[in-house]
């Protein structure tokens, strides 16, 4: 049982780091954009897919083509960037959070079913990074892949820390993530901010769906419910904090598989797990309404 | 109205502007200023007359929608904020424009992010900067929202010196700071005027603005009520704010 519990619990770190992926980028278009990005969970299902394409299609090997896709997510973000959320930055635009959500909702659908058109409605399965499993624990099992998945993300949320830290671009983000006029008046350009932070941020998760693919595989589909808990955890995070949200993220990851786990049930846990994030979320911000990791100063306008 | 350049040579010059925040309400009707190598024009005026409006408008924050801002022969109307260093102007708003979650040390990293890949320069000029205010020395590695008012004040004022600018546009350099450091911070701008910047002060601070101006501007309700250098005001202070307060009565009750 014991052994079963700690498995469980490593799955969830595994699902907790790409949790993290995902939700950091949320959190960093929310924080420079001051949007929520509804179409998130597709571009880590894009992030996927490209993936799969540039290793079945170009014959990349599968560790490069996780950051082909990524360089591929990078890229198609900022298209969707300077497409079509160039209007929230004209001061024709009253209500720009209207906007925002009606634009990225739209696109999120819009997405979901342009993959079911080119990419077909049943789930694909990328080579794997390395066949077979470890064994630990006593007897069970835990795949390369998944070791593959938690080391890959958490070496990208360490590139991406040290990013945000200790270079300029990084420097000037969070300086426009604070303060956009106090950006500007330093020569910030905040629209080059707005582009590198989607590209950025759409690159996160689809580096997630990359890494991801070979465990779960690909489905159109394969975003709603990471969505759904990049919310949560952004929330549970103190909306903005990079270090909170890494933080809830594997939190939440380890918790919610422990959660299944424990249920008497096992088949139903991922039916559950959702709702277990969901009912977290209300319990903290009950209790902490600015999040666990909440910044009370940070400007929101 | 003139359209030839005026006499002076000056390094901003604003004419006619009228602006406002939301269309139908205008806040400013028509003001001309302009900022003098060498000198420190003060902009003073009652509270919620349009002085830190000005300064927007001149700074690229608020479009006019009227007349006209050029530095030289370059036209600035509807030049972006974040292009005006470029054009020499540097912008000090009434509030402190520091990144309070970021250390003293990135603030003023950023202060030089039109030269950031000159890397010996940044370097350069950051010592300069910490020789020239030890405590941002001290305290590099403290987020600057830690930093008390006066001191956020002369980390903005670091920063901004970086790109070496011309013009100085400074909105209440010393509102609820503490004195000591008040003085000094009229000397900086004293000495600023002194290497032949030019600068468009803000004041509420009547004593204080009048102590170092050298042309002084007194706008009421979005105009400018009366101007002229500052021995023509003398220096009969309690005279110059009745004047405004009466004629704002004045003008309140006809
Ligand atoms: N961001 C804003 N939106 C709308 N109105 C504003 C804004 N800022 C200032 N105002 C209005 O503009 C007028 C002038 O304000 P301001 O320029 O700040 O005056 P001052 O700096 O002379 O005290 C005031 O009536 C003020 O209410
Ligand atoms: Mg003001």
């Amino acid at each position: 049982m014991l052994d079963y519990i700690l498995i469980q619990a490593a799955n969830g770190l595994v699902i907790g780091v790409m949790f993290a992926l995902i939700a950091t980028g949320l959190t960093i278009i929310f924080s420079i954009l001051k949007i929520v990005n509804f179409a998130h969970g597709e571009i880590y299902m894009m992030g996927g897919y490209f993936g799969y394409y540039v290793i079945t299609l170009l014959g990349v090997p599968p560790f490069p083509a996780v950051l082909v896709a990524m360089a591929i997510t990078f890229l198609f973000s900022i298209g969707l960037e300077r497409g079509l959320l160039t209007p929230l930055y004209s001061p024709r635009i009253e209500r720009k959070a209207d906007y925002g959500i009606l634009i990225t909702f739209g696109l999120s659908v819009f997405l979901r079913n342009i993959a079911i058109i080119l990419f077909g409605p049943f789930p694909l399965r990328p080579p794997s990074f390395i066949e077979g499993s470890l064994a630990v624990f006593g007897g069970l099992m835990i795949s390369y892949d998944r070791l593959v998945a938690a080391g890959g993300g958490l070496l990208l949320l360490v590139a991406l820390i040290w990013f945000l830290n200790r270079t300029v671009w990084g420097q000037a983000l969070n300086a426009v993530s604070q303060s956009r006029e106090s950006a500007s008046i330093v020569g910030i350009n905040s629209e080059r901010m707005y582009m590198l932070a989607f590209g950025v941020g759409g690159a996160l998760a689809g580096g997630a769906g990359a890494l991801i693919a070979p465990i779960y595989s690909l489905s159109p589909s394969m975003g709603l419910v990471p969505d759904t808990q990049a919310f949560v955890i952004v929330i549970l995070g103190g909306l903005g904090s990079v270090s909170g949200t890494i933080i809830a993220a594997l939190l939440l990851g380890i918790s919610q598989n422990l959660f299944i786990a424990l249920l008497p049930d096992p088949s139903r846990g991922p039916s559950y797990a959702n709702a277990f994030g969901l009912f977290i979320m209300m319990l903290v911000l009950l209790f902490r309404p600015t999040g666990i990791f909440g910044r009370h100063a940070v400007a929101m306008d | 109205m003139p359209d030839t350049l005026p006499a002076i040579e000056s390094s901003l010059s604003a004419r006619n502007l009228a602006a406002g925040y939301v269309s139908g309400i205008e806040i400013l009707h028509g003001v001309s200023v302009d900022a003098v190598p060498g000198q420190i024009r003060c902009v003073l005026g009652p509270n919620g007359t349009g002085k830190s409006t000005l300064l927007k408008v001149l700074f690229g924050f608020l479009k006019p929608s009227t007349g006209e801002i050029r530095s030289g022969p370059t036209v600035l109307t509807g030049v972006a904020p974040h292009a005006m260093g470029r054009h020499g102007v540097a912008y000090l708003p009434q509030r402190p424009s520091i990144f309070p979650f970021l250390s003293v040390e990135v603030n003023l990293r950023l202060g030089a992010w039109s030269f950031r890949r000159r890397h010996a320069d940044v370097k350069r000029k950051i010592e300069r900067a910490y020789a020239q205010f030890p405590i941002l020395g001290e305290r590099r590695n403290q987020t600057a929202g830690t930093l008390s008012g006066g001191q956020q004040r002369q980390l903005e004022f670091a920063r901004s010196l970086f790109p070496e600018p011309k013009v100085f546009l400074i909105d209440e350099p010393t509102a609820s700071i503490e004195p000591r450091i008040t003085a000094q911070i009229y000397e900086l701008i004293r000495g600023l005027a002194r290497d032949g910047k030019a600068i468009l002060l803000v004041d509420q601070n009547i004593k204080g603005a009048l102590g170092i101006a050298d042309y002084v501007y007194v706008m009421r309700t979005g105009s400018l009520y009366t101007e002229g250098p500052r021995t023509e005001f003398g220096d009969d202070v309690e005279l110059l704010v009745s004047q405004w307060l009466y004629t704002h009565h004045a003008a309140k009750t006809a």
